[in-house]
């Protein structure tokens, strides 16, 4: 059972690629898909603005309801529902860039050196480019120079760039690529050639989503135990194997429901002192193994 | 007469407290959360006028 983890968890995260690209009618319509669907978020970042997303990202949100003024009431409480069922997992589960992070790694010594500060980099593009900027501005910055953004939307469109039936003119007029362009390429290339070196290094350093759901990792109903019999890595004969397979690279056994965890649950596949508990709060349930999990 | 050691384990009591407490708080954030959403709607926030943000 143990083996087909891994795969069962990267045919989620396909499904999560596939849920956010469903709209291909704009390949027929030549412009951007405006549906009702797109004042639903998807519980992950995702570019609202890439040519085949039905749904909208909920920073893009939140950056609009800062612009336009409104306190996000609706997001914040669907959202919040969400974290307090299952955490941090839509990031593990389902994220398409936590997928790409994921998938790019592939360092056999990964930097280790980060500076401390970074940590606290999600606060700033949460607080400053997320709320304060659009709401003083009205422009969504963090949308701007997301490379999530340039990745799914902002080249795709520049390539494609189709006649809108609308205008009868191409959609990216000539000279409307400006510097703010080049400048969103250049921090996509950075990122891409972070995620070979690092570990989810846009989750851990950028991402505001992550930090939303961050905060309720430790009230969760799916949390992670480590039992008893865990030796704080010193059995494991130089190479502790649940930060080796963590993608957040994280010691489990130190904070198991630690604020940066994914709940990707490959820790469980890797060691069998680490395991699931699924309760509702209140009710007593013991901690399940992997393999138990699955079964349930 | 058997005795309880249950009883007299601090660590067991503080356990026992900190999952009531974190009991309380999960319903609280989930009637909070619902309340959210409930606001939300009667404000329009679903129907809110969402031009996407410029992609260059």
């Amino acid at each position: 059972m143990k083996f087909l983890f891994h795969y069962i968890r990267r045919t989620v995260q396909l499904f999560g690629v596939f849920l956010t690209n469903l709209y291909v009618g704009t390949v027929f319509q030549n412009q951007l898909n405006k549906g009702a669907l797109k004042s639903v978020c998807v519980p992950f970042l995702y570019c609202h603005s890439c040519p085949t997303a039905p749904f909208a990202c909920p920073i893009g949100l939140a950056q609009q309801y800062a612009a336009v003024r409104i306190f996000p009431f609706f997001l914040i409480g669907h959202l919040a529902i969400i974290g307090l069922f299952v955490g941090r997992m839509a990031c593990g589960w389902i994220c398409p860039f936590g997928l790409l992070q994921d998938l790019m790694f592939r360092a056999r010594r990964q930097i280790k050196k980060i500076p401390a500060f970074l940590k606290h980099m999600p606060w700033v593009f949460l607080i400053v480019f997320s709320i304060a900027l659009p709401f003083f501005t009205t422009e969504h910055w963090f949308s701007k120079l997301c490379p999530i953004g340039t990745l799914v939307a902002g080249i795709p469109w520049v390539l494609w760039n189709p006649i809108d039936p609308s205008t009868g003119s191409p959609t990216i007029a000539q000279g409307s690529i400006n510097f703010i362009f080049y400048i969103k390429v250049i921090i996509l290339i950075g990122c891409l050639a972070a995620f070979v070196v690092i570990k989810r290094p846009f989750c851990r350093f950028v991402c505001p989503m992550g930090l939303f759901w961050s905060f309720f990792n430790k009230t969760s109903l799916v949390k992670l135990h480590v039992g008893e019999g865990c030796n704080r890595g010193e059995g494991c004969k130089g190479v502790i194997r649940c930060q080796q397979k963590c993608p957040m690279d994280l010691k489990v056994y130190e904070d198991p429901n630690s604020p940066e965890c994914v709940r990707c649950l490959e820790c469980l596949a890797t060691c069998d002192n680490v395991k699931v508990v699924c309760a509702w709060p209140g009710k007593s349930e013991s901690a399940k193994s992997l393999e138990e999990a699955m079964v349930d | 007469m058997k005795l309880d050691l249950d009883e007299f384990d601090p660590v067991d009591k503080r356990e026992r407290s900190n999952g009531t407490g974190i009991s309380v708080l999960w319903y609280s954030l989930v009637i909070a959360s619902i309340v959210f959403m409930v606001i939300g709607i009667f404000a329009g926030n679903p129907f809110i006028d969402y031009q996407t943000a410029s992609t260059l």
